[in-house]
């Protein structure tokens, strides 16, 4: 048997940001997952003694959330029919639909919150937590972890990724921050939280750990490497596209879903105009479906072309220009890769100045043509390599290891 | 970092306000708290998300403008 004394429990989301920092946090943590599922893909990279909040929910337990889901759901029906409860101007939609639907969806969701706290307390109970550590605080599954480690003291960290392309104080949920600690990736991201209000002593500058990857020539495919995973010919101009998905947590422009396809049709056009070949990298928040959309837009259109969903490094090493819709971390990768970019805008969101010129469109062809690598742009948007290492130590301190 | 060029403020949908406040505020004066965890805050991005969603499925068939 080991001497040793148990590791101290850190309490987290899991996704695409975080798993890098699987391995080397469970060095110091037994990592517990709210979801089941980045319990197992942790298990996957070998992770010993992983806890899932899943482990920690029995039948009671979901009954008894229900129970008091349904109360609130009761409540809420009741301060409706007295004309207690408004929405504001939104309750004149449908003759009031919105408010009559209000408690049945409000039920639904208090359902699994109420749920994931009482798991999250037994947890607290049985194996103590010594810190939260989600990688979005918007979303219902991050923010109960942050709002549950305040309510009891523990400390909460969150590490975002891009909402700081919107404008501070715009009134979307992405300029609040729910978490004690933020670990900000670069002097910009930190710029723009003190912006929303965020006081400086709560963000340290960690970077992001899934980039660390990009400053290490050795685990990059060469550009030969990747433009023959695509079938790209000798020669072939590589014209990248890197697509975008509307949140409905803020509506610009009315109709996003049909400037979105105008955009791709704009850079089709001038793939078509340059001769180039195509290379369409989805957004991981898109819907599978949507690849099928893209290939026959550029079946269509006469041009070749392919469509990834995943390998970044290999789609941004095959282009000679990445064209991105709106700014998106994916542009900051390609800046850090070396790979020219072009904004082709959208309302309400703008990369900052120091960064890829940009265009509503009409002007895409020659914007493209002088599109330029900016370095200090990259540097200004993440700190650098070793940020696998520096979030590591920022989560160890900040739960006073 | 300073920016420039589109009016960032501009482009957002006429409800956007309307939508935020309703969004943060859902519950009206009911207090719906479980273990300390303020569930109304809880909900916000799902709410924000279902009064848009309302808003843009009462705009008029045909007419995206409004």
């Amino acid at each position: 048997m080991s001497d040793e004394a148990p590791k101290p429990v850190l309490l987290m989301t899991g996704n695409l940001t975080l798993a890098p920092l699987f391995v080397p946090l469970a060095e110091h943590f037994r990592l517990a997952f709210a979801d089941d599922a980045f319990a197992k893909a942790a298990e996957g990279f070998d992770v010993k003694d992983v806890l899932s909040l899943a482990d920690f929910s029995g039948d009671t337990a979901v009954l008894d959330a229900k129970g008091q889901a349904m109360l609130a759901a009761a409540d809420l029906v009741e301060e409706v029919g007295n004309g207690k409860l408004t929405l504001g101007t939104a309750t004149k939609l449908h003759g009031q639909a919105l408010l009559r639907w209000l408690p049945v969806s409000a039920f639904e969701m208090l359902s699994m919150s109420i749920a994931r706290i009482s798991a999250c307390s037994v947890l607290q109970k049985k194996e103590g937590i010594a810190g939260v550590l989600v990688h979005e605080d918007v979303t219902p599954n991050g923010r109960v972890l942050a709002q549950f480690g305040n309510a009891m003291g523990i400390p909460t960290m969150h590490l975002p990724h891009a909402n700081h392309f919107l404008r501070p104080g715009s009134g979307d949920i992405h300029c609040t921050a729910v978490a004690e600690h933020l670990g900000v990736t670069g002097p910009y991201m930190r710029d723009w939280y003190s912006a929303c209000g965020v006081m400086d002593d709560r963000m340290t500058t960690v970077g992001m750990p899934r980039w660390d990857k990009l400053y290490d020539e050795e685990r990059l495919p060469s550009k030969a490497q990747a433009r023959n995973a695509f079938g790209i010919k000798d020669g072939e101009r590589v014209l990248g596209y890197g697509t975008t998905w509307f949140q409905v947590t803020s509506v610009w422009g009315d109709n996003p879903e049909a400037y979105l396809t105008e955009s791709l049709h704009t850079v089709i056009a001038a793939a078509k105009e340059t001769g180039a070949f195509l290379l369409l990298s989805m957004h991981p928040g898109e819907l599978e479906e949507q690849v099928n959309f893209y290939a026959q837009e550029i079946r269509g259109a006469g041009i070749r072309g392919a469509v990834a969903r995943a390998h970044p490094e290999h789609t941004l090493r095959a282009m000679d220009c990445l064209v991105s819709q709106g700014p998106s971390n994916f542009g900051i990768e390609a800046n850090i890769l070396g790979t020219p970019v072009v904004e082709l805008f959208v309302p309400g969101a703008r990369y900052p100045d120091g960064g890829p010129e940009g265009t509503w469109g009409k002007d895409l062809v020659s914007t493209i043509d002088r599109a330029t690598v900016h370095p200090g742009f990259a540097t200004a948007m993440n700190a650098g390599a070793s940020s696998i290492e520096r979030t590591v130590e920022w989560v160890r301190a900040t739960c006073s290891l | 970092m300073e920016r420039s060029g589109d009016p960032l403020g501009t482009g957002a949908a006429a409800w956007q306000e309307a939508a935020q406040a309703a969004a943060r505020n859902w519950s009206g004066d009911l207090t719906v708290v479980y273990l300390g965890v303020d569930l109304v805050q809880t909900l916000e991005y799902v709410m924000a998300t279902q009064v848009n969603q309302a808003y843009l499925a009462d705009l008029p068939k045909g007419d995206s403008s409004e």
